[in-house]
């Protein structure tokens, strides 16, 4: 057969152009963004804008300063955020995927039910726990103070519970996408393998440690960097849930603080400067994260 | 052997009470938006009323339309969401074929460069985003914030690299003999793509195209700060059920649950058609 030589660029260039416009110019302009006095005063005056070098740099990481304090409790805290929403996530995902990977009765009604919270839109499951969470006629004290266990209110959405709140709004609407593709490795699983270990005197332990665990490997490292990425950027929960006022200390998640600092005070450039800092932490994380599995992958 | 069967019972035990505790976490929120979206505010506020009302109210229901103009909001995000999917679709489906067929120079750095881009927060992304839409209308005179299709184009930032990176895992699916059979009958690639190859990813595109639609009818970030009154989508129209004193939840619970029911239905009719399309990505991935 002859090999024709095939023309890429008709193929490539729409989305190639258009990612060009809207996604890789974006970025770059973001992140000169960072070194500029960008502000409400010369955002639609560019050429008065001037290069501040590495001042807003030090601003978000000067101790003791309003700025540099916020920025670092964001900082830890969307760390903090995202590490346990992930795990959590992650294990009670596991659980149930194992779970519901048996026969029963009723399990695909059930598994469809499951998966509810999933198909509930991001800004009405914010509402619903808003709601849920408010100290004074909320839900969850409501049932609480009714079952005898608590005599005064929870603060649920102040101070240290603020996070923890948080973490369980994105369990409930994270987990059922955790846990079907979980269940959908398992189920690639052929049960011969099971039967042999069973023979071969493995118990359960050992069963889920030398079958089940290699065979969603590859899901899992997709799933946990998935994870990772939408805890990183949360915005819509801590948005929604806290309405007009900020989230207070660790809750103020770093991407309601960049939406502070650029759209409610009018800081550009050290709104972008935060970007950046994020940008280059989370691209450490990534590729520290791709190497090790890819590292696992090959032994 | 009744210790055996002790067991069994024991094991039953635990697995029907993991399964209703975590039904129970599922599907109570869910209850709470419909109980409240049928309560009058004092049902709402009291603090001993039961979840469920004692008289069920349909008024939520017919407020709602007139403290906010859900209809139009509701309009605006249909129109802004399913050109979102338009855009999205037509540009990345020949790049989503050319990366799963094609060997070129640079295939590597732009697929890895459209990975990297869904990496970062979309705050990010908005910035200047935001910045060059402000100083385009002021080179042009081409309004491009608080408008539809300026949305749109926010929009197509998750759109485009999110299609063509699940479009790509469908083209890879399908066997190249396909294509080279249809050559080989003196097809060109462009007509053996387009007769032999597009009509088997429909299902795939359908797919993806939802989970873009999603996507951008959940947006509240883009949305909230690149529209006005006017523009304003469904998502951050929500917001203004919570004025300043107070939050009207029985007609923001109203609200939620006109959208969202019809979606659980839909879901509940394609159930098994969604799970795999949903899972199909982070598997084949």
């Amino acid at each position: 057969m002859k090999k024709k030589k095939q023309k890429i660029a008709p193929w490539i260039l729409p989305a190639f152009i258009s990612m060009s416009i809207i996604q890789f110019l974006p970025g770059a302009i973001s992140i000169l963004m960072g070194f500029t006095n960008l502000g409400v005063q010369n955002i639609t005056n560019i050429p008065s804008t001037k290069i501040t070098g590495l001042n807003n740099f030090m601003e978000i990481f000067k101790k003791g300063t309003v700025v540099g304090n916020q920025f670092t409790i964001s900082l830890l805290g969307t760390l903090e955020y995202t590490f346990f929403a992930t795990l959590i996530t992650f294990l009670f995902g596991l659980g149930l995927a194992l779970l519901l990977n048996q026969e029963f009765p009723g399990r695909a009604f059930i598994r469809a039910a499951l998966i509810v919270p999933w198909i509930v839109p991001g800004v009405v499951a914010a509402f619903i726990w808003r709601l849920m969470f408010l100290s004074d006629y909320g839900i969850i004290n409501k049932l609480l103070r009714h079952g005898g266990i608590i005599k005064d209110n929870i603060f649920w959405l102040l101070e240290d519970k603020a996070l923890f709140s948080l973490m369980i709004a994105h369990l409930w609407s994270n987990l059922p996408f955790v846990m079907i593709s979980i269940l959908a490795a398992l189920q690639t699983i052929p049960e011969e393998l099971y039967e042999a270990c069973k023979i071969d005197g493995g118990n359960v332990f050992q069963r889920f440690v030398y079958i089940s665990l290699p065979g969603i490997k590859n899901v899992s490292t997709m799933i946990v960097l998935l994870s990772f990425i939408k805890g990183a950027g949360e915005f819509t929960l801590p948005y929604v849930m806290y309405g007009r006022s900020a989230p207070p200390g660790k809750a103020n998640l770093i991407s309601i603080l960049i939406y502070q600092t650029s759209f409610q005070t009018w800081e550009f450039g050290k709104g972008a400067a935060m970007s950046t800092v994020i940008l280059v932490i989370m691209l450490i994380i990534a590729i520290f994260y791709m190497r090790l599995a890819m590292q696992e992958k090959a032994d | 052997m009744t210790k055996t069967k002790a067991k069994k019972l024991l094991k039953r035990i635990f697995f029907a009470l993991a399964i209703g505790a975590y039904l129970l976490f599922a599907l109570f929120p869910f209850f709470v938006m419909i109980a409240m979206s049928f309560s009058s505010k004092f049902a709402i506020m009291g603090v001993d009323t039961p979840i469920w009302p004692k008289k069920p109210i349909l008024k939520n229901y017919e407020r709602m339309w007139q403290v906010v103009p859900l209809l139009k909001y509701i309009k605006n995000s249909l129109i802004v969401c399913s050109s979102t999917v338009m855009v999205s679709l037509l540009m990345s489906v020949p790049a989503s074929y050319a990366l799963s067929r094609f060997r070129f120079r640079g295939k590597k750095a732009f697929s890895i460069s459209i990975l990297a881009t869904q990496l970062f927060p979309g705050i990010t992304m908005l910035l200047p985003i935001y910045l060059m839409y402000v100083n385009f209308t002021k080179l042009t005179g081409i309004p491009m914030t608080k408008t539809l299709h300026g949305l749109v184009v926010a929009f197509a930032t998750f759109g485009i690299p999110y299609s063509i990176w699940m479009l790509k895992s469908y083209f890879d699916s399908i066997p190249d003999e396909l294509e080279q059979a249809a050559m080989i009958d003196g097809c060109s690639r462009t007509k053996a793509m387009v007769r032999v190859v597009l009509p088997l990813v429909v299902p795939g595109m359908v797919a993806t195209g939802l989970y873009v639609f999603l996507l951008a009818w959940n947006n509240i970030l883009f949305a909230g700060v690149l529209t006005d009154q006017a523009t304003r989508t469904f998502a951050t129209g929500l917001q203004e059920f919570a004025s300043e004193s107070s939050t009207e939840y029985g007609l923001l619970m109203a609200a939620c649950s006109v959208t969202t029911i019809p979606i659980v239905a839909l879901f509940f009719v394609f159930q098994k058609y969604f799970v795999g399309g949903m899972t199909g990505g982070a598997v084949k991935g």
